[in-house]
């Protein structure tokens, strides 16, 4: 009796494989060549009938849809129809991150993976070596426009490299331009009420944060005041909030990345000397109360920020846009301001620069039209923001704030200096040498709220600040401020990364957060290197050496 | 009224009432907090100034949350998912804790069925396995997919049978006496003595359903098809970095404090309605049906 169940349940798996092993090869028949027609080998050809593709769609956290509109029927999805003729059916729909990730195993897992989807570098990495997507090459040669391979060529090639393996193009990165440097953002009022100066070096600053820890300018009472907020994880995410990276980088320091040394030794960057020097003065600074003392259990720094507990933070350009704009909305006379602080006081800084490509759009291997990836990101990337800027429906999107992750295609490409250029943009229409209405939609707005701000700028709304602080204050530092790069030299992931990282990582987080809060001294750090070392990553260093070599 | 308390007696009397009162501060506070942040201004939200007073107090969360369709379309989704899940729950527990009941000479089978139950409820397939067998029955975005495979919570099942083993088998034999069926045995006799046990049961479905959000992540495709508890936790977005300038009108929006709270308070509504009604059975049930004669 149980030996025939299991017969019949081993019949039942032989012939569910079977099964599945013949629809795999009936699909891989399918794709005949034939003839390419305009649309096929062009950016923007229109297809003649209507072709349809899956998608695997990253969701954004609240997509505020208008009655009736949802991610398979939008202005995005209508303005796609109407220019190439194309429409997204979703295979699934989970929000970015953890939910998403999960989909996209199961969908590989499963072996009916969508169309068009957003994957990260390990999964493009088996997507590949499992030979389950395809060859871009030929298609982004023909179906990208002019501008897109100008955006992807302004990384110096950088972008495209990570997609491409043995000389094929796998998958169209999205791009993160420059968004370094990062500034010290700082209570000018409370600088004022003090009565010091400015800060531009490290001394500079630890002075006015003691002044800030002793005369309490925010009058939040006796030791209520944080005078530097610094995320729990200290360092290391490019372009961030509440980073340490600016102050470490004066000590040398990059911790989490990969660098390599004068002699051309591979080596991750929390693990050097220089990362042991700069958590040592980090965890000075929190002896002496500079730093927030809940810094290991904090959560919500944005808080302290907008209440008024808190005088400064490390944060990117658009700090004002966020989180400063509630801070604004709470106190008018938070005069939050952007600093450069260096080494010797003379603005010249050095910092890491980053991945530019930040996720990667693949495309089935058995899918008629590899070449609509192309074609979508020209669409979605030059057309629509260079071209079609006044297109009515997705301009009414704009104003009514949906979310711009809708699009069924989430691809960004832009410049390297993106960030730059706008700035350059919006000055020159400020200053009469650009006719304010052949800026870019988000451009525009940004121009409306600077150019209202000018008109009165003892008195802004917390929202002309804001845009007038993020894009003609900040932006304009960026812009002005002389960086030299350190270029990371490996962004991927190794083979024993996948199972040891996890863990490695916990390890680095711990050590520094325990080091800088003086849980542990600073010597500590030569024990957290050697069991770094011993617990993988010597062999981690070894294979990333290992993969830079192969490139 | 009794006077004559003595110090000790009136000490401990007090002692216990702050404990108490204290356990119930801290149960209710947060609720009251959440209930404060959606009346408050944004921006006083986000800056974590909000207690239990609604801070320039204005219904412009709740304003836009009933702009907010797919909020209420999750919203429909989830009570029709408690009613059908609840429902099957319920008509299956019976059905299969009733003749689990009887001991092995009267239902043969009985051991085997017990024993599958029991290895069942130690080891699961996993996730990716009830994914592929749920994807491969179609069941994908649809509500039976959040109702089926939990269609038999086998731990509901042992608590039933548990109480139906403690009904005197006296009474069972005078309904087969006076000439009842075996089913009208089970309908007649059993379910209504059994009533403390079946409310318990399904306030256990009706809070399980309610809150999960963990199956609606895994088997929906279509975020139009959420049930609330989904739709709430995908609103937890991090937001530390932005890549593109055009990434920035949406980070305001996400970190809105006081219509994530909005919802977060509706969508509790409906347990604490439902709650009153079971929790007078909630105890006894609780303690009824596992305690064996």
């Amino acid at each position: 009796m149980r030996k025939s169940v299991a017969y019949v349940l081993v019949g039942i798996m032989g012939m569910s494989m079977l099964l599945t092993g013949c629809s795999g090869q009936k699909e891989a028949e399918k794709s005949v060549e034939h003839e390419k027609t305009e649309a096929e080998t062009t950016p923007y050809g229109k297809y003649e009938e209507t072709v349809v593709y899956t998608v695997g769609k990253n969701t954004p956290g609240s997509p505020r849809f208008p009655e009736g509109d949802d991610y398979e029927n939008n202005a995005y999805t209508r303005y796609m129809l109407e220019e190439l003729n194309i429409q997204n059916k979703n295979e699934f729909e989970a929000a970015t991150g953890d939910a998403y990730n999960q989909k996209v195993s199961m969908a590989i897992a499963t072996g009916k993976i969508p169309d068009v989807m957003m994957v990260d570098r390990t999964t493009l990495k088996q997507l590949v070596d499992n030979d389950m997507i395809a060859d871009l090459t030929e298609s982004y040669e023909q179906c990208a426009s002019d501008r897109i391979k100008e955006m992807y060529d302004s990384y110096g090639g950088r972008a495209l490299d990570m997609a491409t393996f043995d000389g094929k193009l796998m998958a169209l990165p999205s791009t993160a331009c420059d968004n370094v440097p990062t500034f010290l953002w700082i209570r000018q009022d409370w600088i004022d009420e003090v009565g010091m100066d400015a800060p531009a070096t490290l001394d500079d600053l630890e002075k006015i944060l003691t002044a800030f820890r002793d005369k309490d300018p925010g009058n939040n009472g006796a030791g209520k005041t944080i005078p530097l907020a610094i995320s729990r994880s200290i360092g290391g995410s490019y372009g961030a909030l509440f980073q340490a990276d600016n102050i470490m980088a004066i000590f040398g320091s990059y911790p989490r990345q990969w660098l390599k040394d004068e002699s051309g030794n591979v080596f991750y960057g929390s693990t050097s000397d220089e990362t042991k020097e700069a958590l040592g003065f980090l965890a000075d600074w929190y002896k002496k109360k500079l730093i927030d003392p809940q810094i290991a259990v904090r959560d919500d720094i944005e808080s302290t920020i907008v209440n008024g507990q808190c005088g400064a933070f490390f944060g990117p350009w658009w700090a004002p846009d966020y989180p400063l704009n509630d801070a604004r909305k709470v106190d008018e006379k938070a005069d939050w301001r952007p600093y450069i602080i260096s080494g010797k006081g003379d603005g010249a800084i050095t910092a890491y620069t980053q991945n530019p490509a930040s996720e990667y759009y693949v495309v089935r291997k058995e899918f008629e039209h590899p070449e609509i990836l192309p074609k979508i990101a020209s669409l979605l990337c030059d057309k629509l923001v260079y071209e079609d800027y006044n297109y009515e429906p997705i301009v009414a999107y704009n104003k009514a704030n949906v979310d711009s992750g809708v699009k069924p295609v989430g691809i960004l490409v832009n410049y390297s200096t993106a960030t730059s250029d706008m700035y350059e943009r919006i000055q020159k229409a400020i200053d009469g040498k650009l006719d304010p209405e052949e800026l870019n939609i988000d451009d525009y707005s940004q121009y409306l709220k600077c150019s209202d701000y000018l008109k009165h700028p003892d008195e802004p709304s917390p929202d002309e600040w804001s845009g007038y602080m993020s894009r003609m204050v900040g932006a304009k530092l960026m812009y002005e401020t002389e960086v030299t790069g350190v270029d990371p030299v490996y962004f991927g992931q190794t083979r024993s990364m996948k199972l040891k990282w996890a863990n490695l990582n916990k390890l680095e987080d711990e050590a520094f957060i325990k080091i800088v809060t003086g849980e542990e001294p600073v010597d500590y750090f030569d024990t957290f290197v050697s069991t770094w070392k011993s617990t993988g990553g010597d062999s981690i260093v070894a294979e990333v050496e290992e993969e830079i070599a192969q490139q | 009224m009794i006077r004559s308390k003595s110090f000790q007696s009136r000490l401990a009397d007090g002692i216990i009432w702050a404990v108490v009162l204290l356990m119930t501060a801290a149960c209710l506070f947060p609720m009251l907090n959440m209930i404060a942040i959606s009346f408050s201004d944004k921006s006083a939200a986000a800056g974590n100034m909000v207690g239990l007073i609604p801070v320039q107090f204005n219904l412009d969360s709740y304003r836009m949350l009933i702009e907010d369709h797919q909020f209420w379309r999750s919203f429909l989704i989830s009570v029709l998912r408690v009613v059908l899940g609840t429902a099957l729950n319920l008509i299956l527990v019976v059905l299969m804790a009733y003749p689990l009941s009887k001991s092995s000479r009267e239902f043969r089978g009985r051991n085997f069925y017990m024993n599958f139950l029991i290895f069942m409820m130690l080891f699961s397939g996993g996730m990716v396995p009830l994914f592929m067998v749920v994807n491969k029955l179609h069941l994908i975005d649809t509500i039976w997919s959040l109702v089926l495979p939990g269609a038999v919570p086998v731990f509901n099942v042992i608590l039933l049978m548990n109480f139906f083993k403690s009904v005197p088998a006296s009474l069972e034999e005078a309904a087969r006496i006076d000439g009842c069926s075996k089913l009208g045995i089970l309908f007649r006799i059993f379910l209504p003595i059994s009533l403390p046990s079946l409310a318990t049961i399904a306030l256990f479905s009706i809070v399980g359903h309610w809150n999960d959000y963990f199956s609606g992540l895994i088997y929906m495709n279509k975020a139009a098809n959420y049930p609330l508890q989904t739709y709430i936790q995908q609103l937890n977005v991090d937001i530390t970095k932005v890549t593109d300038a055009s990434q920035l009108q949406n980070l305001a929006a996400v970190s809105n404090k006081t219509l994530n709270a909005a919802k977060i308070v509706v969508s509790t509504i409906p347990l604490l309605v439902i709650y009153p009604f079971l929790q007078k059975y909630f105890v006894t049930g609780m303690v009824i049906g596992s305690v064996k004669e």
